[in-house]
């Protein structure tokens, strides 16, 4: 199921204000995949991927699939506080142009720029090659415990399904 | 194309996505597509710590494959009207 490029042009000029044709067909494009992304695009989103990785940039083009393509992406990894020692940690590191594929969302939001960097201002930032290391080290930890558990279930005589993709 | 239908009926409702990942998300459901991909506004989290950045997002597309559980009240379902269309999809699916 695609949208041409002269659909989606369309359904893109009657948003500004078509005629009575043009809204037709952005009535019948309302529930697709391109219509739900296609508001976000030229501003600032963050993607969640399947990897747990969050990346923030500017959508500047996606298709029915959900790939997308970020523009000044910057790939940020969130940690807890150390052990008793204050502040919640953050890294980043700039990726430049990115391309996601689709199969790898979890979900994708517009920024509110004015308040992105809010959350920011609590946490203390550290290099990204340590935070990566730790992350890498907490997400190793949950599929042991992963496994473990779909071990438990299967005793048991359930099955804990756990994909190994899938650590978001 | 039940569910998706299904959905439809429900644009503009408030409904909590749970995810595979335990998240759950309250919004207003705006749009679904025929994954179940589903787009909501007006979006906030039970969960605040674990993903800080969501304070400052509007706008949410959430990918169907991630989605556990769509929560909803009661009374946004008609459940005749949704007996009745399981039975007719039952019964078309039968006839295939």
């Amino acid at each position: 199921m695609s949208i041409s490029p002269q659909e989606e042009n369309k359904a893109q000029t009657s948003e500004s204000g078509g005629s009575n044709v043009e809204d037709l067909y952005l009535e019948s494009y309302a529930f697709t995949t391109a219509a739900a992304i296609v508001g976000s695009v030229d501003r600032k989103i963050f993607v969640q991927l399947r990897d747990g990785r969050n990346i923030f940039g500017i959508l500047r083009t996606f298709d029915q699939f959900a790939n997308l393509v970020l523009q000044d992406a910057v790939e940020r990894i969130y940690l807890p506080a150390v052990e008793g020692n204050g502040k919640e940690r953050f890294a980043e590191v700039p990726r430049g142009v990115f391309m996601v594929r689709g199969e790898n969302v979890v979900m994708l939001g517009e920024l509110d720029i004015d308040k992105e960097d809010d959350h920011l201002e609590q946490r203390g930032q550290i290099h990204f090659g340590e935070a990566e290391a730790e992350f890498k080290a907490l997400q190793a930890a949950r599929m042991k415990e992963e496994k473990e558990r779909a071990k438990q279930y299967l005793k048991r005589g359930l099955i804990h399904d756990y994909v190994k993709a899938d650590l978001y | 194309m039940l569910f998706f239908s299904f959905f439809k009926t429900l644009v503009d409702q408030e409904v909590v996505v749970e995810l595979k990942n335990d998240i759950e998300i309250k919004g207003t459901l705006k749009s679904v597509d025929q994954y179940l991909n589903l787009k909501l506004d007006n979006i906030s989290t039970v969960n605040e710590e674990k993903y800080p950045h969501l304070k400052a997002v509007k706008t949410l597309f959430v990918r169907g494959s991630t989605v556990r559980y769509v929560h909803l009240s009661a009374n946004s379902v008609d459940c005749t009207l949704l007996q009745d269309a399981s039975r007719r999809e039952a019964m078309a699916q039968a006839g295939k």
